[in-house]
């Protein structure tokens, strides 16, 4: 590694060596390195098929790895089955919105702080260690991602962009140590682009690490610490957004060659 | 009353052993599975209560339990089977399991009584056991549509990737639905016998699992109360078609053809759209529209440069 990640000196949350998704012939992502420390934003730009999903699933162990590994907080997460991930600390939100239509915002919402509830099962051999107040949680991200007073709505009668904001509701609502985000204001308009942006800024004074995949050059720039450009399944430049958005290689892959010949 | 009870004893237990018949395939299908294993456990548990009433001299209640939790297990074990498989393929190896069950109490010789079936499975199993016995499988099915377990088996269904992201083990909870259905299932087949006293490989064929499946759908999928308003349409239509003598089929298949095109989510999803079509309304008379959160303000250009800086 010789870029100097913000936070070197203490050790990473998450740590990502030599990783790479093959399917079949095609390598979606091919080794991979990187680190994550606790409290900043990272982003990943690249345009589309350079891999920024497929990295999503392979930290979330929704793909397997053809090689590489990754460590959580010190945890091997290729012995970590998916379903276990949430519990851990590690919430995502999907490229495309994905609610349960039948349901209330705040019903999806409790589905995220459902990871944190203990099982009626656990509840009534009274082996509940701390009364912990799911339904605090469950207020705290809808009021923080502008939904108050939407609680009882369907997802069907809201906005797109609203219905983003559930997903990154939920994902908070789990209580998460590190949040990727996929996307999350594609579909958005400038001013929800702007709070979801000074959210994760608050988010990240409060410590949450995240992790940002964003086509959006602006969003980037104002929102994240620490910005990774990928391309073809690789990681092509890395440091501050400004230097990686200025950087030749990334104006390339991202924008085309000879773009800024005509800028 | 007592004479109209007496002479629909018959028909009123049907309707209980039919409702927990149907559970037995809604239960899965509300995780996303298509599995009629419920069916299999249905004969199953109806023969091992034969052979342990019968033979064995057990009671009813001990013999409806073993055999319940023994179809249960078996269901668990051809769902680790199968497991791998999706979709359609899940549901014809479901099939599969029920035809295998069919073979085997055709074949079975004196211990199942052969293609004749067996006889003289008496005991005390009386209406308030059978209404008890129903009724707790009623509410258990009610309390996995509440709450935490309700919300996670939503997921499990709509989206099991998501319900992944968010901690729920998919694949443990499908194993549970197959268990389910295999004791739901048993449950009803171990008490279809108790009131009836006999059991013949007709009894557990192919029609259950088209009785079991009209139910749920024309009921509805998505709850028990569908369940029941199915099992209970369902088993008193035939009966009060029979005046209808030659018609009786016609009608009985016309019914399921209006239901299915005009109500496609069921009787309960009639009634569950109705009840949102109020609120909505309601929430609209009394002008409580969507709060306009983002105002389109003027300066909004002014405020994202200085959020830049």
């Amino acid at each position: 590694m010789t870029a100097t990640a913000p936070g070197d000196e203490a050790a990473p949350l998450l740590a990502v060596r030599d990783v790479a998704v093959h399917y079949g012939g095609i390598k979606a992502v091919d080794g991979i390195t990187l680190d994550m420390h606790p409290g900043k934003i990272y982003g990943i730009i690249g345009p589309n098929g350079s891999g920024k999903s497929t990295l999503l699933a392979a930290l979330t162990r929704l793909v397997q790895l053809t090689r590489g590994e990754i460590t959580y907080a010190g945890r091997d997460l290729r012995r970590t089955r998916a379903s276990s991930l949430a519990g851990l600390g590690i919430a995502r939100t999907f490229q495309t919105v994905r609610l349960m239509p039948g349901r209330t915002v705040r019903q999806n919402v409790q589905l995220g702080a459902d990871v944190r509830s203990e099982p009626l099962r656990r509840r009534l051999a009274g082996l509940r260690s701390a009364p912990r107040s799911a339904s605090s949680s469950v207020a705290d991200a809808i009021s923080r991602t502008g939904l108050a007073g939407l609680d009882d709505f369907r997802p069907d009668e809201l906005s797109y962009g609203t219905q983003r904001r559930i997903e990154i509701a939920r994902a908070m609502a789990t209580e998460p140590r590190l949040l990727l985000l996929d996307e999350p204001t594609a579909g958005m308009n400038g001013a929800e682009r702007l709070e979801i942006s000074q959210l994760m800024r608050r988010l990240s004074a409060e410590g949450l690490t995240q992790l940002l995949v964003e086509h959006d050059v602006q969003m980037m720039i104002d929102t994240c610490d620490h910005v990774f450009a990928m391309a073809a399944g690789t990681v092509i430049a890395e440091g501050a957004p400004r230097d990686v958005v200025r950087d030749e290689r990334v104006r390339e892959a991202y924008l085309g060659t000879r773009w800024h010949e005509h800028a | 009353m007592n004479a109209w009870y007496y002479g629909n004893l018959l028909t009123i237990q049907t309707t209980l052993t039919a409702l927990l018949l149907a559970l037995s395939i809604q239960i899965p299908m509300r995780m996303g599975v298509f599995a009629f294993t419920g069916v299999g456990a249905f004969g199953i548990a109806g023969y091992s209560t034969t052979i342990l009433v019968a033979d064995h001299g057990l009671g009813a209640i001990p013999a409806i339990i073993v055999s319940a939790i023994a179809a249960g297990l078996i269901c668990l074990l051809w769902a680790l089977l199968v497991y791998r498989l999706n979709g359609l393929y899940l549901a014809m190896s479901t099939f599969a399991f029920t035809l295998i069950v069919s073979v085997v109490a055709v074949n079975g010789g004196t211990v199942t009584g052969g293609p004749s079936g067996r006889y003289g499975v008496i005991t005390p199993f009386g209406m308030g056991a059978l209404v008890t016995i129903s009724s707790i499988g009623l509410v258990v099915a009610a309390l996995t549509e509440r709450g935490r377990m309700g919300r996670r088996i939503d997921a499990v269904r709509d989206d099991p990737q998501l319900a992944t992201s968010l901690g729920v083990s998919v694949r443990r909870y499908r194993l549970w639905g197959f268990a389910a259905s295999g004791l739901f299932g048993g449950t009803a087949g171990a008490m279809q016998v108790l009131i009836r006293t006999t059991i013949t490989p007709t009894d557990i064929g192919f029609h259950l699992i088209v009785l079991a499946l009209t139910i749920v759908v024309i009921g509805g999928l998505g709850s028990w109360t569908g369940a029941l308003l199915g099992a209970i349409v369902f088993t008193w239509l035939p009966q009060l078609l029979t005046s209808a003598s030659e018609w009786r089929d016609l009608i009985y298949g016309g019914v399921i053809l209006i239901a299915a095109v005009v109500a496609p989510g069921g009787v309960h999803g009639v009634v569950t759209g109705w009840l949102r079509g109020r609120q909505r309304r309601r929430r609209a008379a009394s002008g409580a529209a969507l709060p306009a959160k983002i105002e389109a303000t003027e300066d909004l250009g002014e405020q994202m440069a200085q959020a830049r800086q």
